[in-house]
């Protein structure tokens, strides 16, 4: 259980509640009787091995699977009324980069959200974009075509896409997934800033040797839930043995020891 | 006037059907059109059979329903997992083309209902069948039905616009911001069944594909914005109309056949000379493998020490003819001096001192 900066209280909602959640897509459910509570400022990862259910359970956070049992709370809300305030990054490889469109278009989607329905995005969100692009270091890519961009910079456009979103929750899906070391740092540093500022981050992440550098918080994920808290209470030998089956590599440095 | 019609019929049907085609296309779903264009012929016999009026407005809403029944038939066996996308589409639209078949002999046998109509539309007739109003002649029936599709894919695309960019180019994104992309989606395809059924009497169900798929097709090979690209699938939809009913009139043919030639030349025209073509892919690709040999040939030197032309060679493992073509670009872009006295290759001073 993550309390953070819970200032006032009991009475400040969780950024992130999710009780007794159970997803399924066919046989075997992906996500069994999950309970994950993240307070507001948690910069967590979400580690498991292939097909444990990391990223069903960042969409059953934002309110796109059907589930079968359980209750999803995001800041105190059904996710269905949270939306303005929760941005997702999806996996990089999700979307169709031949697509005829160019970078500030890209992150001009993000504003789609406060637009609502109909609404077409004008000049104010237009110096957002560009204002997240800046901060991405990639205003200079502003009117690239998405083709021509590298793994790297393809992340970056996302991130900066849902820093436009303004939002106070970030569900990110593996953002540090086959990007160069420069983009690797800048995703860890914007998170790093985020948090700073009190936004709660949870981003599936594959790279079990970063997850002590990067982030603060640990939910071990195999359909169910095996721990959550600190990366230095859960994130440790014991606990990733279990998870992974006792095939956790040896050499991931920086493993707290059991 | 019939043949002003006729050309009205063409451009409008064209149109309607490059800016609805242009989404699937960027979707990569373009085999849907094919899907549509055979699904909804039993909705046309059986809203024919049912009305007993081949004129009847119903005899487009209800195929375009029907062309509907199929893309959510479609959706179904494809959640089931068991089949992909493309396999179910090819399961449902051949068995409902099928019924459709077997309804029109059945039903329609001694009407002109043929099934060369079917295939390849008749519009050279299409001006012939007049819409009348209280007794006033409006015009072509065809000429209506297709402005009608027109109409609402435009309005579509006005209001819709942010939303379909949206769903196409991220569905997750999209259902994360509320905006119910498989609702939306599912709306667009009505309106594409719709403008499949208004363009079958133009076109026919083969030909429609067509008229749906090259422009969009082509134009995503010119430019680089979903906007441009519209609007140039447009220009060239209309381009194909043109040509394609005065290569009917000269040829003294149907002309809906010329108008998907003339679509299929304008893409290849666009494969082959459009920024996105081959023919620059391949030269940018040539360009780019001439500036890596003379890069490797310069790496092989150091500034002020001259070297053999054969030891550089068998380093590099080329034949003379590789060899000498590179050698020559480098020294015509000054990058290398070649002795041919003492056969010797060394950088030039520029690039010595660089």
């Amino acid at each position: 259980m993550i309390q953070r900066r819970s200032r006032e209280g009991s009475t400040e909602p969780l950024a992130l509640e999710v009780e007794g959640l159970t997803v399924t897509y066919g046989k075997e459910p992906a996500l069994w009787n999950a309970d994950v509570r993240l307070g507001r400022g948690s910069l967590a990862a979400v580690v498991g091995p292939n097909g444990a259910g990391k990223s069903t359970l960042l969409k059953a956070a934002l309110g796109v699977v059907p589930r079968v049992s359980g209750r999803v709370r995001v800041l105190g809300e059904d996710p269905a009324r949270r939306r303005r305030l929760v941005a997702y990054v999806p996996q990089r490889t999700s979307v169709d980069w031949d697509f005829p469109t160019t970078v500030l278009d890209v992150v001009m989607m993000g504003t789609y959200g406060r637009l609502g329905w109909f609404r077409r995005p004008g000049r104010e969100e237009r110096a957002m974009a560009l204002g997240a692009l800046e901060q991405m270091e990639l205003a200079d890519l502003a009117d690239r075509q998405i083709s021509e961009l590298s793994g790297g910079q393809q992340q970056r456009v996302f991130l900066a896409r849902a820093l436009v979103q303004d939002a106070e929750v970030y569900f990110m899906d593996e953002p540090f997934a086959g990007v160069d070391a420069v983009t690797e740092q800048s995703v860890a540093s914007l998170m790093g800033h985020l948090a700073q500022r009190g936004k709660t981050i949870l981003s599936v992440h594959h790279d079990l040797a970063t997850v002590p550098r990067y982030f603060e918080h640990a939910v071990l994920l195999n359909r169910v839930v095996q721990a959550v808290g600190t990366v230095k209470e859960v994130f440790h030998r014991g606990n990733l043995d279990r998870l992974y089956g006792g095939r956790v590599p040896a050499d991931v440095p920086e493993l707290a020891s059991t | 006037m019939i043949e002003f019609w006729t050309l009205a019929i063409a451009a409008v049907t064209a149109l309607a059907c490059a800016l609805s085609g242009t989404f699937l296309v960027l979707k990569r779903e373009a085999l849907v059109s094919e899907g549509l264009a055979h699904a909804v012929l039993p909705g046309i016999v059986i809203a024919f059979a049912l009305t007993g009026n081949r004129t009847s407005p119903l005899l487009l809403v209800g195929a375009a329903a029907m062309g509907l029944v199929m893309i959510l038939a479609v959706q179904a066996i494809r959640r089931t997992g068991v089949v992909d996308a493309t396999a179910s589409l090819g399961v449902v639209f051949p068995a409902l083309f099928s019924v459709g078949v077997l309804l029109t002999s059945l039903e329609l046998a001694g009407t002109h209902f043929h099934a060369d109509c079917i295939i390849e539309g008749n519009l050279a007739l299409a001006p012939l069948d007049r819409l009348e109003l209280g007794g006033r002649d409006l015009g072509p029936r065809a000429f209506w039905s297709v402005s009608a599709a027109l109409l609402l894919v435009g309005c579509f695309l006005l209001l819709l616009f942010k939303e379909l960019k949206l769903l196409t180019f991220d569905g997750e994104l999209a259902s994360s911001l509320g905006f119910r992309p498989g609702r939306v989606h599912v709306a667009w395809l009505a309106v594409v069944s719709f403008t499949v059924v208004a363009s079958f009497e133009a076109a026919g169900s083969i030909l429609v594909v067509a008229l749906m798929i090259a422009p969009a097709a082509s134009a995503v090979l010119w430019v680089n914005d979903v906007r441009h690209v519209l609007g140039l699938a447009a220009v060239l939809a209309l381009a194909s109309a043109f040509a394609g009913h005065h290569l009917g009139l000269v040829m003294d043919i149907a002309p809906a056949g010329p108008m998907a030639t003339s679509a299929g030349a304008l893409f290849l025209v666009s494969l082959a000379l459009a920024p996105r073509g081959i023919l620059v892919k391949g030269r940018a690709r040539r360009r780019a493998l001439a500036q890596l040999e003379v890069d490797l040939v310069s790496a092989r030197l150091k500034p002020g020490e001259p070297r053999d032309c054969d030891v550089v060679r068998g380093e590099l493992g080329w034949s003379p003819r590789r060899f000498g073509a590179a050698v020559a670009r480098a020294v015509s872009g000054s990058m290398l001096v070649h002795d041919a006295g003492s056969g010797t290759l060394s950088l030039s001073a520029g690039q010595a001192e660089g």
